[in-house]
């Protein structure tokens, strides 16, 4: 976060918009691809880029491969290729887990495998939030092999894997969304825009360096960190996490309108949900979408469609315990945070059931039932969301 | 996507689906009504309501197609571009 505290960022990020505005040959996502390769360059340096500009290009070469073997060859050696992507992506998402977990990593690696440029890959994984280009990789894989959308040249997917404005924690853009700015109108600023762009850029600023590093200051001190040793410190840890991360994903948001790059809205007042199922819809909202579109709703579809509707409420639970273990793993590769989302998926299936009890029984209507039920629901939520922190906090079930 | 309509039994076939599975034997199907204005319309039940229309009517929905429906709206013109 000290990124957004550097004069050089918001001098790059300026110079980014102007550049925009230039009428220089190419599309927007093209020209923004260009510029941001450049601002990313001069932020983290010319081996972080090339470590990020080589990874693109070997996803670009591997979308297109297998989307030309489509039209030429069987369709067993365009699934090899697809799962072969799909291997190279995993282990180098497992490589970067590793780096974080382990300091030892990257000399361990530099003996085992002395032929691997390291200097190159590993600053490029250690610096940049791999896990958001692993997850924005996989929503390319989606719509370019089985939507047939089209794979744009490696400058411009550049611009979309690795955009400079959402380096350290997302959102998770869409691919599709990402391809539609080349058809709005012009990028130039309306009163509203400015505004909007405004608001949304101070109030992250705000979130962050006055709330989040407000309350933490105020309980642990001006170096101090966040140590969960009891409830307080996890509701702390909540409440820090939420507006540090909000506050970022509002500053990404407000970057993004004023580039006319579709950055998604994260946050939607996630402390007023009734429901862990309607927190996990308001907070992290670009990848909970993520999940949906590509894990929850496939799975579920075929499973019902294997075992009947009879049993839709059984593979719900399944499905919903491997999408959130999906979700646990990609925050940290540990057991505590896989039982932790294998945990959130019960529960939520659990939910389910007590919803369609409420149905039933007409109490979700408007009266005094759906107001008790609703004031009830969101200390659930919170009660609950304090004690996954300290769980997680504390890794319970270390490896 | 087709021009291609429901005729009024099909009509009634899809309304009859939404009412039992949400529970709300006075619901209308307008084309404007989406998840949020259906109480229990969330991702489970969007893949029980596909599985149930997939049943009835003897089609066959994509994920995309289910991932990508914003409305009733879009439910009916998909499902009668899909009816022979």
């Amino acid at each position: 976060m000290t990124l957004f505290i550097n004069p050089i960022f918001w001098g790059i990020a300026i110079s980014v918009y102007l550049l925009l505005l230039m009428r220089f040959p190419g599309r927007l996502i093209f020209r923004f691809g260009l510029f941001n390769l450049i601002a990313l360059t001069i932020l983290l340096g010319w081996k972080i880029s090339l470590g990020a500009l080589g990874f693109v290009l070997l996803t670009w070469s591997a979308i297109n491969l297998i989307t030309s073997l489509k039209n030429k060859s069987s369709s067993a050696s365009r699934s090899l290729a697809t799962l072969g992507f799909f291997l190279f992506l995993f282990f180098l998402f497992l490589l970067h887990k590793f780096n974080l977990a382990n300091s030892e990593f990257s000399a361990q690696l530099k003996q085992t495998a002395p032929w691997l440029p390291a200097e190159i890959l590993l600053p490029f994984f250690v610096t940049l939030s791999f896990s958001y280009i692993f997850v924005r990789c996989i929503d390319l894989a989606h719509s370019c092999i089985w939507k047939n959308a089209p794979l744009v040249d490696p400058i411009s997917l550049m611009g979309y894997l690795v955009p400079f404005h959402m380096l350290v924690a997302g959102p998770v853009n869409i691919y599709d969304e990402h391809m539609r700015a080349n058809e709005r109108p012009s990028s130039a600023m309306t009163p509203v825009r400015v505004l909007l762009v405004i608001n949304e850029i101070t109030t992250g600023l705000f979130y962050k360096f006055v709330l989040a590093e407000g309350i933490r200051i105020y309980f642990y001190g001006l170096n101090g960190n966040i140590s969960v040793t009891g409830w307080f410190d996890s509701l702390i840890l909540v409440v820090y996490v939420f507006f540090d991360f909000a506050g970022y994903s509002r500053i990404a948001r407000g970057l993004g309108l004023f580039y006319g790059i579709p950055t998604p809205v994260n946050f939607n007042a996630p402390f007023l949900a009734t429901s862990v199922t309607d927190f996990w819809t308001r907070w992290h909202m670009s990848m909970g979408q993520f999940v949906r579109r590509n894990l929850f709703t496939p799975i579920q579809l075929q499973l019902v469609r294997r075992v009947g509707v009879k049993w839709a409420a059984t593979a719900s639970i399944v499905t919903m315990a491997i999408s959130f273990s999906f979700v646990g793993l990609w925050h940290r590769m540990s057991w505590t945070w896989f039982l932790w989302g294998v945990a959130m998926g019960a529960l939520m299936a659990v939910e389910k059931f007590v919803q369609t009890f409420l149905i039933t029984k007409k109490w979700d209507r408007s009266g005094i039932a759906k107001i008790a039920i609703d004031s009830l629901g969101r200390v659930y939520v919170l009660l609950l969301i304090i004690l996954s922190a300290y769980f997680v906090a504390n890794e319970v079930f270390p490896i | 996507m087709s021009d291609k309509l429901l005729d009024l039994d099909q009509l009634n076939k899809l309304t009859d689906i939404f009412r039992v599975l949400f529970n709300r034997p006075d619901l209308e199907l307008s084309d404007n009504l989406s998840a949020k204005d259906v109480p229990g319309w969330d991702s489970f039940n969007h893949v029980n309501l596909i599985i149930n229309i997939e049943e009835e009517f003897s089609v066959r929905f994509s994920n995309d197609e289910v991932g990508g429906m914003q409305n009733v709206g879009n439910l009916k013109a998909l499902l009668a571009s899909k009816l022979p």
